[in-house]
Order: C-alpha cells, then sequence, then structure tokens
C-alpha cells in the first residue's frame, strides 16, 4: 500500500495500525466547532457589556426625559393667563429648547392646550429636534378660568425603539404670586 | 495480519502536552479577564445609576424649595444656593402661637395684599433660611441650622445652580454632573456626559 496510504483510514482493513498520535492534526469539522466555541463566548462577553451601556443610556434617556417635560411644564405654568391662551406667544416660547440637555437636542415636544374641565377644541404645537415649532390646530375657545397643558416629548432610542414621556397640568387664570 | 498498537501505549508528547498546557493558561486567563472585566462593567453600572438617582434626588429637594421660596441667591462658584423660605408651619413664640399654643406644627392662614408691583400672598413675617452646599463628597442641605445630608457619593457630585431674577418672579436652572468609574483620566467630557438638567420657578412673588 505504501506510505500514502497509511495516513488515511483503510475501510477495507480496519485492523491496521492507526496513525500515532502526532500524526493525528485537527479535523476541519473540530476547528469549526471550537472556533463557534470561543466566537459564542466572545459574543456574550461583548453582549452583557453592551446590555450594560445600554442600560445606563436607556436611564439616562428617562430622567431627561422626565426633566424636559417638568422643565417645559414649569415655564409654561408661569405665563401670565393671556400668554398661555395666546398661540403665538406660545409657539414663541417653544422654540427654546426646555432646557440645555444633549436629550432636547434629539427629542420632538408636543404642547397641548385645550379649557379645563370640558375642552372645545384644542391648541397644539409640535417641536422637531431643530427647534422648529409647528402650530398643528387651534382652538375653538381656551375659556378664561382654566386649561389643561399636556407636554409630550417622544425619542428613538438607540436601535430606533419609540420612547414617549408625558405630563399633563392644569393651570388657572389669576394672580398666582 | 498484526493487531493494532493499542491506544494506551500512546501518551501525549512532551510537547504536545507543552502547547496545552499553554493554550489552556491563555484561554483560562482569557476567560478569567472576561470575568473580571464583566464584574467591573457590572459595577460601574450600578454605581452610575445609584450615582443617577441621587442627582434626581438632589434636583427634587433643590426645586421643592425654590418654589416655595421667596429669595434665591447662589455663591459666586454657584455650587451653593441659599433661600428664604415663608414659615408656612406656626411654631412656638409665633404670634399665633402665643395666642393658641395648640396652633404650634399647623398651616399657617396666609394673607393677601396689594403692593406697587400687584397682588402678594404674606405667610407672617418670619421666614426660614434654607442652604444647599458641598460638604466633600456629600450634598447638605441645612435649614435653619439643621443639616440634612440629600445625597452622598464618592462620585464627585456638583451641583451648579444659577438663579435668574425676572420682573415679580425668578427662577432657578440647576445642572448636577458627576464623575463615573470609568473615565479618562478625570477628562472633563467624562462629567459633561453626565450631566442632568432641571429648573424650577419660584411659586411665590419674589421679593429680593
Amino acid at each position: 500500500m505504501g506510505i500514502f496510504s497509511a495516513s488515511f483510514y483503510n475501510y477495507q482493513n480496519p485492523m491496521r495500525t492507526p496513525p500515532k498520535a502526532a500524526e493525528l492534526g485537527m479535523t476541519f469539522p473540530e476547528v469549526l466547532v471550537a472556533i463557534l466555541l470561543m466566537a459564542i463566548f466572545s459574543g456574550s462577553v461583548f453582549e452583557l457589556n453592551a446590555v450594560c451601556l445600554r442600560y445606563i443610556d436607556s436611564s439616562k434617556e428617562s430622567v431627561a426625559a422626565l426633566q424636559s417635560v417638568h422643565d417645559r411644564a414649569e415655564v409654561l405654568r408661569n405665563l401670565s393667563f393671556t400668554d398661555l391662551t395666546t398661540a403665538a406667544t406660545v409657539q414663541s416660547i417653544l422654540a427654546t429648547a426646555a432646557n440645555s440637555s444633549d436629550f432636547c437636542k434629539k427629542a420632538t415636544e408636543s404642547v397641548t392646550i385645550g379649557a379645563y374641565p370640558t375642552a372645545n377644541g384644542t391648541t397644539q404645537f409640535t417641536r422637531t429636534p431643530d427647534g422648529t415649532v409647528t402650530l398643528n390646530s387651534t382652538a375653538t375657545d381656551l375659556g378664561t378660568t382654566l386649561v389643561e397643558v399636556d407636554v409630550l416629548t417622544s425619542w428613538n432610542m438607540l436601535g430606533g425603539r419609540a420612547r414617549s414621556e408625558q405630563t399633563s397640568t392644569i393651570i388657572s387664570n389669576g394672580t398666582k404670586k | 495480519m498484526k493487531l493494532a498498537s493499542s491506544q494506551k501505549s500512546s501518551g501525549f508528547t512532551l510537547s504536545e502536552l507543552l502547547v496545552t498546557l499553554s493554550l489552556s493558561s491563555v484561554i483560562l486567563g482569557v476567560a478569567i479577564i472576561c470575568g473580571i472585566s464583566l464584574q467591573k462593567s457590572f459595577n460601574a453600572t450600578d454605581n452610575f445609576l445609584a450615582t443617577h438617582i441621587q442627582q434626581v434626588r438632589i434636583i427634587d429637594y433643590l426645586n421643592r424649595d425654590v418654589k416655595r421660596g421667596l429669595i434665591v441667591t447662589t455663591s459666586v462658584n454657584l455650587q451653593s444656593v441659599t433661600m428664604t423660605l415663608p414659615s408656612y408651619l406656626i411654631q412656638t413664640g409665633d404670634t399665633e402661637a402665643l395666642a393658641n399654643p395648640s396652633l404650634v406644627g399647623t398651616p399657617r392662614t396666609p394673607t393677601i395684599s396689594y403692593t406697587s408691583s400687584g397682588w402678594q400672598v404674606n405667610y407672617g413675617a418670619s421666614t426660614t433660611s434654607v442652604v444647599y452646599s458641598i460638604n466633600g463628597s456629600s450634598i447638605v442641605r441645612i435649614e435653619n441650622g439643621v443639616v440634612t445630608t440629600i445625597a452622598s457619593s464618592t462620585d464627585q457630585l456638583v451641583p451648579i445652580t444659577t438663579d435668574v431674577d425676572l420682573a415679580n418672579t425668578e427662577y432657578a436652572s440647576t445642572s448636577v454632573t458627576f464623575m463615573p468609574i470609568f473615565n479618562l483620566a478625570g477628562n472633563t467630557a467624562d462629567r459633561t456626559g453626565t450631566t442632568l438638567y432641571a429648573t424650577a420657578y419660584l411659586r411665590n412673588k419674589r421679593r429680593g
């Protein structure tokens, strides 16, 4: 049979001397399995680390969103009732971001004002991340005593998941100081 | 026909053992390093979120007092805030308490008066002083000399408050930062990435 065939398993003669250990390399499937196991292990480590980072990012965004809607509500609440019920004034105020955070530079804000407790149409504004404010609708009548102000901020998380945060407040006419 | 030699008689060569040991050591070392790194990552995440919550607590405390305040002033370095609050509750020694001691601790009935700048709500002449400042690694609130630690962290929490006077009101813009465990030699950018912003307006008419 010669030296050449000695390195192969002989199916016709299974009693033949098996190759020595030193001659045994790793087979291709063995290498693939080893690489696969290492890849799974490495992938798990990286993924766990990425989950930690995403968790922090998500938490930071949630808190920043909460502060953003609170800050916007604070500004609107401090307006005189006349200014609050004048669309042009509110539109002008919304041009400025709720606060200086990076979050406000990527979130879309929506403010809805309606008479309370019974709305007669609502005045709604949308502020895009670039600071453009659009008047979407105008209330038929906002009344002269109470309005409900809804502030909604929405954004996309890393990975594209849509998220939002909202707050509502009732603001009255009259002296607040 | 000769039988195949027994596997038992064919052991590993020294070089095979050395290579195996080397590879095993490398793999074990990598696994240990990965484990330690993951543990550090988890600790850093846990620490970051814990400090993040402390930021929220500082903002909550500060904004609550700003909203109740009559006057808000900040120090030159913006890290200390002093507020004057009305005494919303009747205290021992107040006129109402002298007339009726059982009123101590109950809410004071406000009065409304007209001033040159419009109507204002009054809660009596006595006021309460509240100061927020940094004391070591803690943020403390001092109300009439009573110290309360509202946040404590080794992550160098720093609140910066700016007060802005308006016609008859005032607002305080606060940003709180800290230095996370994983940072690049304490670069400013590491701190900037942790900033939490908040704004609060006085509910009372500004008196100062």
